[in-house]
């Protein structure tokens, strides 16, 4: 008969082992109504914990007014407002739909939805494209430069990356995203805040399947242009990729193991494998970081966005030693990306076998954050994140740094020690 | 590791404070340093100074952002002195009221033992776990079977030490044990001598046995004796929690939780 504590290190194995091994590729873009269930009633989706209009933050409340506007539920920020504080359009955290995305992370039904699937253990999750920094949805932005971004994506960029993707299923399995992930740590990236590397792979990658699909010369090059001038089109895709992985690695019996990490800008919460899908919430952080010019810190918003699914996964501020650059980004010195990286092996599993890091001689990333060791070290999992205006209609002013609250892990602790304690 | 410099400390245990009011300055001399803490000695008491030291009566915290007492640290001592109203570690005390919440202590007990990894240190949780089984519900006998083993386990303070420590300050003033402290390290030797004349000494484990108790929040307080060193903070509440399970005469929660660190197949072996 096993203890109890090798029922949890061997669910923590399992778990991890499944997060490491599950693949990841894009296979398809779809529209959000058609993906989802959830749609047949004006639905948006959010990131991070559940929230209502009440408790939402400036960039939330920004971000949600554009999606009404952009779903044509209202003809003014003033009517959209109104209908989301009467409760009038239904409110669902991504993650509880497989879905993952940056900042706000609203996604309303005509959005295009990037599919990521993992045949090895049957799972998919999805995210919406990405606009770019700046003056964007995800940061709350939603004045008609926003909104026509937004339509663009959703027909002509969507229907193009759709054409692509069918090529490259129909000649493999879809594209390799775990493989980019992995090549793009190998060259400077940390696959959260810097995706230099790895959009530049995709875009490789994505070039060849719009020739084989045949696509119109100037279609072509307006995709060209825009994924070339994002260098945070690849977030998306990774995003969605750590998702797939950490969802093989949720719901394990005993599992102390993190699998979601997530923030909408007034909680941040986390999922425990062996807890299902229950939320640990505490009040987020403010992000500490370069802020844009024109601004200051204290304009910052509190953290927001299911991008920290990334960290969760084994990389972004996990795998700050193999981006030297990032802090150039985020603030800080290589000293400090470089200390935070090796600070994380102490709260979690082990070293991943695939993302490695080369200024550590090729280590594995510090993979598979075990809720015990937050707990018992006191050590914070770090983050890297972009922050946005505190106000809605602004959008993004900086980038940084951010930790998550130490009370929802020992939330999270109190209930494991509920169920699976003597 | 503390380097020798000047550094500010914001909170300071109770007889230090008092030894230091009286004196108006204190030059303490160096027992030992760790790779966080140093311990110095102050008559015949131990005093943890560092960013997050055991806390004692005679503790020092120092802080980074500054606090009301001055601390100079050289080679061989350190020198204490005070210009504000720094934050006072006090003893807990101890009350007769009845230990309600044992179910709760288990619970996360353990949960946080199972991060227990070291080879020596579950040999030593399956010693422990046959000591408590067969000297069951004596604790003076469990006292005197552990003697044998005091000083085995891993870290500074060993393990075996821990759990007694926690063991101890668990049973409180009803307990008075006699153990022979020579086969241990210098650190652990002293820590020990302070529990077994103080039930009080290790305040964040003395304030758990009030407060399953009722008088706080358990599980808070278990997590913050959990988080004491490496492993030390981990034995230190398997102990008070083995303690208080006896005192309750729960034998069979007891047991449980110590097969919840322990392969049971072993233990049989």
């Amino acid at each position: 008969m096993m203890s109890l504590r090798e029922e949890i290190e061997r669910a923590n194995e399992v778990a991890v082992e499944r997060m490491m091994e599950a693949s990841a590729f894009w296979v398809n873009v779809e529209e959000a109504g058609r993906k989802l269930n959830v749609f047949s009633q004006p639905t948006l989706l959010h990131a991070g914990p559940p929230i209502t209009w009440e408790r939402a933050s400036g960039p939330l409340r920004g971000a949600l007014i554009g999606a009404v506007l952009l779903e044509g539920w209202a003809d003014t920020p003033a009517s959209a407002e109104s209908k989301l504080s009467k409760g009038d359009i239904r409110l669902i955290p991504t993650h509880e739909l497989n879905v993952v995305a940056p900042m706000a992370g609203v996604v309303s039904p005509s959005m295009p939805l990037i599919v990521i699937k993992d045949p090895k253990y049957g799972n998919e999750a999805y995210s919406n494209l990405n606009e770019g920094i700046g003056k964007v949805l995800r940061y709350g932005a939603y004045d008609d430069s926003v909104l026509k971004r937004l339509r663009w994506m959703g027909t002509e960029f969507a229907e193009a990356l759709r054409a692509s993707v069918y090529q490259a299923v129909k000649e493999r399995e879809g594209l390799d995203v775990k493989f980019i992930l992995t090549q793009a740590l190998n060259m400077g990236d940390e696959g959260h805040n810097r995706h230099v590397a790895g959009t530049s792979l995709f875009l490789n990658e994505l070039t060849r399947y719009m020739l084989m699909a045949d696509l119109p010369k100037d279609v072509m090059l307006r995709v060209l242009e825009f994924v070339k001038s994002n260098t945070f089109t690849f977030l998306n895709f990774a995003m969605a990729a750590a998702k797939v992985m950490t969802l093989a690695a949720h719901n394990i019996k005993y599992s102390t193991i993190i699998t979601v990490m997530s923030r909408n800008g007034t909680y941040a919460g986390i999922w425990v494998s062996g807890l299902g899908g229950e939320w640990f919430t505490a009040p987020a952080k403010v992000p500490q970081g370069v802020i844009f010019p024109g601004y200051t810190q204290e304009d910052a918003n509190p953290d927001i966005g299911d991008s920290a699914i990334t960290e969760t996964a084994g990389f972004g501020g996990f795998a700050m030693a193999a981006s030297p650059s990032i802090v150039s980004w985020v603030g800080g010195s290589v000293k400090f990306a470089v200390e935070n990286t090796e600070k994380m092996y102490q709260i979690t599993h082990t070293k991943h076998r695939y993302f490695k890091i080369p200024y550590l001689s090729f280590q594995g990333t510090p993979t598979g954050i075990d809720l015990r060791k937050v707990v018992k070290t006191g050590i914070e999992p770090v983050i890297n994140t972009g922050i946005a205006h505190k106000m809605a209609g602004i959008g993004q002013i900086g980038a940084g740094v951010v930790s998550m609250p130490m009370d929802m892990f020992k939330n999270a602790l109190r209930a494991y020690a509920q169920k699976y304690g003597v | 590791m503390l380097r020798n410099t000047v550094y500010e400390a914001s909170g300071i245990g109770e007889s230090l404070l008092a030894e230091l009011l009286r004196r108006g300055d204190l030059e303490l001399r160096i027992m030992k340093r760790t790779s966080n803490n140093i311990y110095c000695v102050l008559g015949d008491h131990l005093v943890p100074i560092g960013m997050a030291p055991l806390v004692t009566p005679f503790t020092l915290s120092l802080t980074p952002e500054g606090g009301p007492v001055k601390v100079f640290i050289r080679d061989d001592s350190v020198i204490l002195l005070i210009i504000g109203k720094p934050l006072v570690y006090m003893r807990p005390g101890e009350s007769k009221a009845k230990i309600s919440e044992w179910r709760k202590l288990a619970k996360i007990s353990s949960i946080m033992g199972s991060l227990i990894r070291e080879e020596i240190d579950l040999y030593l949780a399956r010693l422990i776990f046959k000591i408590l089984n067969y000297s069951w519900p004596d604790p003076g006998r469990v006292i005197e079977e552990s003697q044998q083993y005091l000083g085995l386990g891993s870290g500074s303070t060993p393990s075996l030490d821990d759990f007694l420590a926690g063991y101890i300050t668990g049973w409180g003033k009803y307990l008075q044990p006699k153990l022979e402290l020579r086969n241990t390290t210098q650190l652990s030797r002293v820590l020990l001598s302070e529990v077994l004349k103080d039930r009080d000494y290790l305040i964040d484990v003395a304030t758990l046995r009030e407060y399953a108790k009722g008088r706080g929040d358990i599980f808070e307080q278990a997590l913050r004796v959990a988080a004491i060193g490496g492993t030390s903070g981990l034995f230190m509440l398997l102990g008070i929690a083995s303690a208080l399970l006896q005192k309750v005469g729960a034998r069979n929660t007891l047991l449980k939780l110590w097969r919840a660190v322990v392969n049971m197949d072993d233990v049989e072996r």
